[in-house]
């Protein structure tokens, strides 16, 4: 059977990283603003006033822009959600992907297009059918193995699903990137720990750290070596790209807002020419061994293919960080550009020697 | 490979390099480069040099 081609939805945590993707072929990205977003700690986020600028940079490219704003609520956060949405809705972003239910009841009364988050934790095609009242598409709890995620996209075909907009139900799962240790959106490790809350965007990311384990009758102390026994690696599906495409899958996400547009743009070329070739009917082991090799060249903790294949357990990182095979130094900002054209480049030399 | 806010992330190998006016192979902190470079690059931009990982 062949499959139709999902939509390519990269990350855009800064303009570099929105053009990045666009460079890269993605189809569609997604953004925070202000606190309200699930990486309110990790990236200085855009404000109100870049929305406008990120649609109609998105509209001119001819892809979709989705903003996140899917945090925990509190009364007090009304007001800010309350200008987010309004412009928003003004400058005709395409979709917010929310879990709160205040949230979610704003986007329906305004008329704006919601994607539940992943942060809701769906993973059965009841809550699929229950959120088909207010939104248009579901992002899948990361958990589900691809069999469950194939029996929820073929049950919305057979039960005829539709979202509010009088399409049929979609369904997006996180193909690349970070995973939690946690299952999606039920993690308080960090609130706990620091007092900042994952699920406020302020994850203080304390399972990327190593552990002791202590004998509580001795007092005896173990360091567990080679293992860092709380942080997963990294999701990597490309290998099994046509699996995830023929599942029946219409939206395929790329997690790293906090990541660097080196990132963005390679990961993001990288399944956007898997993508083509399974479609293409030329997607082959040489292939994925290529797009492998290029994925492991920007940050990853190492790679495995999530919970799809049926893991009961996480894969866990053997180091702290990324393991990228190769990493940019410098950062020297440009002082001076040439006057003979574009295509000249004249500056101090600030990092490390060149070539 | 180059970073900005309109060219996103660009990465070339670099051909020729003037170093403080002259040809040369090598550039130290301090020193004046220059190089060509295929798109067209804004004064918001930066520049990094990739280095595998075991070389760093």
């Amino acid at each position: 059977m062949k499959a139709e081609k999902a939509e390519l939805l990269s990350p855009a945590g800064s303009f570099e990283c929105l053009q990045a993707a666009i460079n890269a072929g993605a189809d569609a990205v997604y953004f925070g603003v202000e606190q309200l977003n699930m990486r309110a700690k990790s990236v200085n986020s855009f404000s109100i006033q870049d929305i406008k600028e990120i649609s109609s940079r998105c509209k001119a490219n001819g892809i979709k822009s989705y903003i996140t704003l899917n945090t925990v609520m509190y009364d007090h956060d009304m007001k800010l959600l309350q200008l987010i949405l309004k412009e928003v809705k003004k400058q005709g972003i395409d979709a917010v992907i929310a879990s709160d239910f205040a949230v979610i009841n704003y986007c329906n009364q305004l008329g704006i297009p919601l994607h539940i988050s992943t942060q809701a934790n769906v993973s059965n095609i009841e809550a699929v059918q229950f959120f088909a009242n207010s939104a248009d598409l579901i992002v899948l709890a990361r958990e589900l193995p691809l069999r469950q995620v194939a029996d929820i996209c073929r049950e919305i075909k057979r039960r005829a699903i539709s979202g509010v907009s009088g399409e049929r139900m979609k369904i997006e799962v996180f193909v690349h990137g970070a995973l939690c240790m946690a299952v999606s959106g039920k993690c308080y490790l960090s609130l706990h720990s620091q007092n900042s809350s994952a699920n406020r965007g302020a994850c203080a990311q304390e399972c990327r750290h190593p552990y002791k384990v202590t004998d509580l009758e001795t007092n005896q102390e173990l360091v567990i070596d080679n293992e860092y026994i709380m942080s997963p690696k990294d999701l990597c599906t490309i290998n099994i790209l046509d699996q995830l495409a023929a599942s029946g899958v219409d939206v395929f996400k790329i997690e790293g807002r906090s990541k660097g547009p080196d990132y963005v743009y390679t990961v993001t070329q990288c399944y956007r020419e898997a993508i083509d070739a399974v479609a293409e009917n030329t997607y082959t082991q040489e292939k994925v061994e290529d797009w492998m090799t290029r994925l492991a060249a920007v940050y990853n903790r190492g790679f495995w293919e999530g919970y799809y294949l049926g893991h009961k357990l996480g894969e866990w990182t053997k180091t702290p960080g990324s393991i990228a095979t190769e990493i940019s130094a410098g950062g020297a900002v440009i002082i001076r550009i040439s006057k003979l054209g574009n295509s000249c480049w004249n500056q101090e030399m600030s990092g490390p020697a060149i070539p | 490979m180059i970073t900005g806010p309109k060219i996103g992330a660009a990465k070339e190998e670099i051909e020729t390099l003037v170093v403080n006016g002259l040809e040369s192979e090598m550039a130290v902190k301090g020193d004046k480069i220059t190089f060509p470079f295929e798109i067209k690059i804004t004064a918001k931009d930066k520049l990094y040099k990739i280095v595998k990982t075991g070389d760093a």
